[in-house]
């Protein structure tokens, strides 16, 4: 494998050093382009009180090309499939390099915090958000409760 | 005694006209009061031993306050703690007046507490001490101010130089860091002048400002070290007198003193802090940074910099690729077709050139950065073409 870029190394460590609030980006020691993500479920959204796990790739040619973001916790989300991929117009045709992890990651927290039903990746999920948003609002806290609750630390 | 002479030793080394300003030790050693405490505890074993009252002394320390006039008076408080409840309220002040008589102390009103008491006993001798000690410590303050505005209206004047001087060599930049990160300069300071001489940066100036503001700036380094100098001396002084005097009194006096010092207005180990900080608010947006120049695709410094027609500039390197992956849009405003529309008039020269000047060492870095791509790019083209042919040869021919 060839050197990592000056890029990859800075954005790494400004990731690390100064964090943004809600995301925790850590690469792993083996591969440092793959990183372990936690981002927290905004405030006032279903996804409240969850952290949801995310694997996020940098491809050999980025910047040039987006990173490979994925959940790893399952989310019910009209944008995220079963599969945890993510209809976010940053990670295909909008694209920039002048984007980074951090101002994708970002884009992440702010897709759960607004869910866009008329762009989905998960049809039968954004048919429900369209056709009974609170129904479908309390199946995604729901959701954030069985799979993404925050663990306390036994008493 | 030690400290005493070492401290006439290196008062030499110190600017004349800040001299005086200097913590008279030995004066203030010889104005140490001696043994208080012993004749106190002397008193309160006396009582102690009395049947009817039992004051157990639990602490003994010192309380300053501060009379209007600006002068410290001293008070000794002694916490007790009696046995017998009834008997002690009776006569807390036959106790006191006790302890006084056999030592030329002036009592102090006493606070009273049920079972527990505190008792505050005015020392005037010890007061004295402290007055002193004060007043040197409030003209070494005095100094300092002085000094700091002094510091400040130089920067200032450095930055107008600096604003003047549109060609300002790159070193100072690096000096302006080296101040920055490491307080006790000293060594720092004297690398960078060794450097200086040795890259021979001064004769490369072109204006006689230029070379006025070099040796404003190195003036105002070495007063800064000179200062820094005093000042850590002067902070000596003042913690051996104070051991000095804990010792003789057996007083625990020094932390509270401290205490009081910290609430002044000027605190005196901020000054650095501040100065430095002034320094990096005047000089750095004077000064050219290399952060301010970065590409942000590579993160690096510009290299051969194409400003979009949108204003927004990125290394020629970056813009390839990009254009290669069918970008044709500004990566940060996304102003339409903005790569697809550049060409060789839109290099930024004046930009290369300044980037060139100033930071000739990240230049260079980046230029390497960029050598071995191309390197690699060709060695990639190579090995792929050896591939095509091998294996397509008989369908091409």
């Amino acid at each position: 494998m060839s050197m990592l870029p000056k890029r990859i190394i800075k954005e790494t460590e400004r990731l690390i050093a100064d964090a943004a609030p809600g995301i925790n980006a850590r690469p792993h020691e083996e591969n440092l382009r793959y990183f372990d993500v936690d981002i927290t479920g905004p405030e006032q959204s279903p996804f409240e009180g969850g952290i949801f796990k995310l694997e996020l790739f940098l491809p050999e040619e980025y910047p040039m090309t987006p990173p490979k973001v994925r959940f790893l916790t399952r989310i019910y989300h009209p944008n995220i499939d079963k599969l945890g991929r993510i209809c976010l117009d940053i990670l295909k045709d909008k694209w920039s390099p002048a984007l980074q992890i951090r101002t994708v990651l970002l884009s992440i927290q702010a897709l759960l915090s607004a869910p866009n039903p008329d762009d989905p990746l998960a049809n039968d999920v954004a048919q429900h958000w369209k056709d009974n948003e609170p129904e479908a609002i309390a199946k995604a806290r729901e959701w954030t409760l069985n799979y993404a609750e925050r663990i306390t630390p036994p008493q | 005694m030690k400290f005493g002479k070492s401290l006439g030793r290196t008062i030499e080394d110190i600017p004349s006209e800040w001299r005086p300003f200097v913590i008279q030790y030995k004066t203030l050693k010889r104005s140490n009061p001696i043994q208080i405490r012993p004749y106190i505890i002397l008193n309160l074993d006396a009582h102690e031993h009395s049947p009817d009252i039992q004051h157990i002394l639990e602490t003994t320390h010192t309380e300053f306050t501060r009379c209007d006039s600006g002068s410290v008076s001293s008070l000794l408080s002694l916490r007790t703690t009696d046995s017998n409840d009834t008997e002690t309220n009776s006569d807390p002040h036959d106790y006191v007046t006790d302890v006084i008589s056999s030592d030329s102390i002036s009592p102090h009103p006493e606070s009273i507490d049920q079972s527990r008491r505190i008792t505050y006993i005015k020392l005037e001798t010890d007061g004295e001490f402290f007055n002193t000690l004060f007043e040197e410590i409030s003209q070494f303050k005095h100094l300092q101010q002085q000094k700091q505005d002094e510091f400040v209206n130089n920067m200032d004047r450095l930055r107008e130089l600096l604003i003047n001087v549109a060609e300002i060599f790159v070193g100072n930049t690096e000096s302006d860091r080296n101040e920055r990160s490491c307080k006790n300069a000293q060594d720092q300071f004297k690398w960078f002048v060794d450097e200086l001489f040795r890259t021979e940066l001064t004769s490369k100036f072109k204006l006689n400002s230029s070379r006025e503001a070099f040796h404003e700036f190195l003036r105002i380094n070495n007063d800064l070290i000179a200062m820094k100098h005093f000042q850590s001396l002067n902070e000596t002084a003042m913690s051996k007198i104070l051991k000095k005097h804990d010792k003789q009194t057996c007083l625990a006096a020094s932390p509270s003193f401290e205490k009081l010092l910290e609430n002044d207005p000027y605190i005196i180990k901020n000054m650095f802090k501040s100065l430095c900080f002034t320094m990096n608010n005047q000089l750095s947006t004077v000064i050219p940074q290399p952060e301010d120049h970065t590409c942000p695709i590579c993160t690096l410094i510009y290299w051969k910099p194409i400003r979009l027609s949108c204003g927004h500039v990125f290394c020629i390197n970056c813009l390839i690729k990009a254009e290669r992956k069918g970008m044709r849009n500004c990566p940060i405003c996304r102003s339409r077709d903005s790569i697809y529309n550049a060409n060789a008039s839109n290099l930024d020269k004046p930009l290369r050139n300044f980037l060139k000047l100033y930071f000739p060492k990240e230049v260079k870095a980046k230029q390497a950065e960029v050598d071995k791509e191309a390197a690699k790019e060709e060695m990639d083209m190579l090995a792929r073409c050896q591939f095509s042919t091998n294996k397509y040869a008989c369908y091409i021919m």
